[in-house]
This record gives structure tokens, sequence and C-alpha cells, in this order.
């Protein structure tokens, strides 16, 4: 029974630079992923959302958090999602939002999808376990 | 597909954005027809206070908020008893649609929930 395979989900709503929780949740879904268990989506909340920005630069001496969920979407074909309500308050916004608010730029990252929160509840509803950060 | 969707809201009203965060969910949830309860834990059990008035804070009313799960069907909505006397609370100050449970009354909504989130 230990051995069978889950599907899992993350809900992230820590920010990425200023806690702990966002790191372990990174560390977590790498170890899914290692234990093959199934990663079925990690959706972004609230100040989580900016894990989502194409527009951040991370100093060399820290971990680039953006950039590390980016890397385990391609390498894994994670589906990572924004919440757009959450993320397009915080300037997180893909083409389309760009184009309907007319802001000055695109700024949702490459592997990263924004949509509602209909995603959330359908990661509920298709994983064993959501894991909240 | 329908689960059993728990969130326990842990959270004061207005100090951070969990309570709004956590509501939206819980309305999105009702919205695809999921079972959804809701449990005011600890601090949460002020999102409940009758006589808010967050206008002040130019923020929404919560409480205004949670009076309105009725109408999405969201009917098991509880408090934890609990954590009123060390808040200084008196049942007749919260929201009168939602009720008081026990610990042993939380084991049972743990136990019969597929998913818990907690806010």
């Amino acid at each position: 029974m230990s051995d069978r395979c889950k599907t899992f989900s993350l809900l992230i709503t820590s920010p990425p630079w200023s806690s702990q929780a966002h790191i372990t949740a990174l560390n977590f879904a790498k170890s899914i992923i290692k234990k093959n268990h199934t990663l079925y989506r990690v959706f972004f909340y609230s100040d989580a959302t900016h894990a989502g920005t194409n527009s951040a630069v991370a100093p060399q001496d820290e971990q680039d958090l953006p950039m590390e969920w980016k890397e385990l979407a391609d390498k894994h074909n994670v589906d990572l999602v924004v919440c757009i309500s959450a993320g397009i308050k915080r300037g997180i916004l893909d083409t389309n939002e760009q184009s309907r608010y007319e802001t000055p730029a695109n700024t949702l990252n490459e592997g990263y999808e924004l949509s509602g929160l209909g995603q959330l509840v359908d990661s509920i509803i298709h994983s064993d376990r959501v894991i909240s950060f | 597909m329908k689960k059993s969707i728990l969130v326990i809201m842990r959270s004061a009203p207005y100090g951070q954005s969990k309570a709004r965060d956590a509501i939206d969910l819980i309305l999105t949830s009702a919205a695809y027809d999921q079972d959804i309860s809701v449990l005011f834990q600890s601090d949460g059990v002020f999102q409940l206070l009758a006589e808010q008035q967050p206008k002040e804070l130019g923020l929404k009313n919560v409480n205004a908020q949670i009076s309105a799960f009725e109408m999405y069907d969201i009917e098991t909505v509880y408090y934890d008893q609990d954590s009123l006397l060390p808040r200084g609370l008196k049942p007749e100050q919260l929201n009168d649609q939602v009720k008081p449970v026990s610990k042993t009354e939380i084991q049972t909504l743990l136990n019969q929930a597929d998913t818990v989130l907690t806010f």
C-alpha cells in the first residue's frame, strides 16, 4: 500500500521571496516527482502568484524560485497555474489580460498559465491529496 | 465528480487577505457543485462577529459574505466552540447562521473530508 502512486496537487499562498513555506513547496514538488508520484497541478494563489512573473531578477546568492518552478515544469510537464484574480492585481498579466487592460507588458513567465479558481477546484477533484503551503 | 472539501478558517478577518481568499475559494467550490463545509477555529472566529464595521478600513464585510453562504447552498458551516472563551467572545455576538461544534464533532468533520484546506 505504501508504494502505491498517488496524485498530488499543491496550493501555494505563501510569497516566494519572504517565506520558507514557498521553498518547502518547491522541495515537496521535487520529492513528489522523485518518488514517482504524479504532480497534477501547482496552483499559485494570493502572494504566491509573484512566482509567476517574468520580470523578477533573483540575486546571485539567492535561490531563484520562479526559475526553478519553470525548470520543473519544462522537465516534468508540471501544470503551473497562477490565479488570475490574485495575479492581475499583483501585476502578473498574460498577453490576453495585458491587451484587455492595456498595461505596458506581458509579465507572466513562460511555463505558467493564468487561470481561475476553478482550476484549483479541478485539482481537488482530480488529486488524491492537495497540500497547502 | 463530487468531493467533500473542508475549509478551516483560522485567521482574523482584516489583518491579511486570508479570509477573503478563502471565501472566494469556498464560493467557487460551491459554484462547481462540490460538497463544501467550513469550520471557523482559533482567531478565525473573529470573522463571525456580527457587529464588525470594516468600512472604516475600506474593506468588505467578511461576515456579510459568510451570511451569503446559504444562498450558495453551503449549509455546513461551523465554529469551534472552544475558541470563544480564550478570546472573550460569546455565542450571541456571532453570526447566528453558524453552528457551534465540539472537539469530537471536529474530528468527525476532518475524518469525513476528502480534502482539508486551511486559511
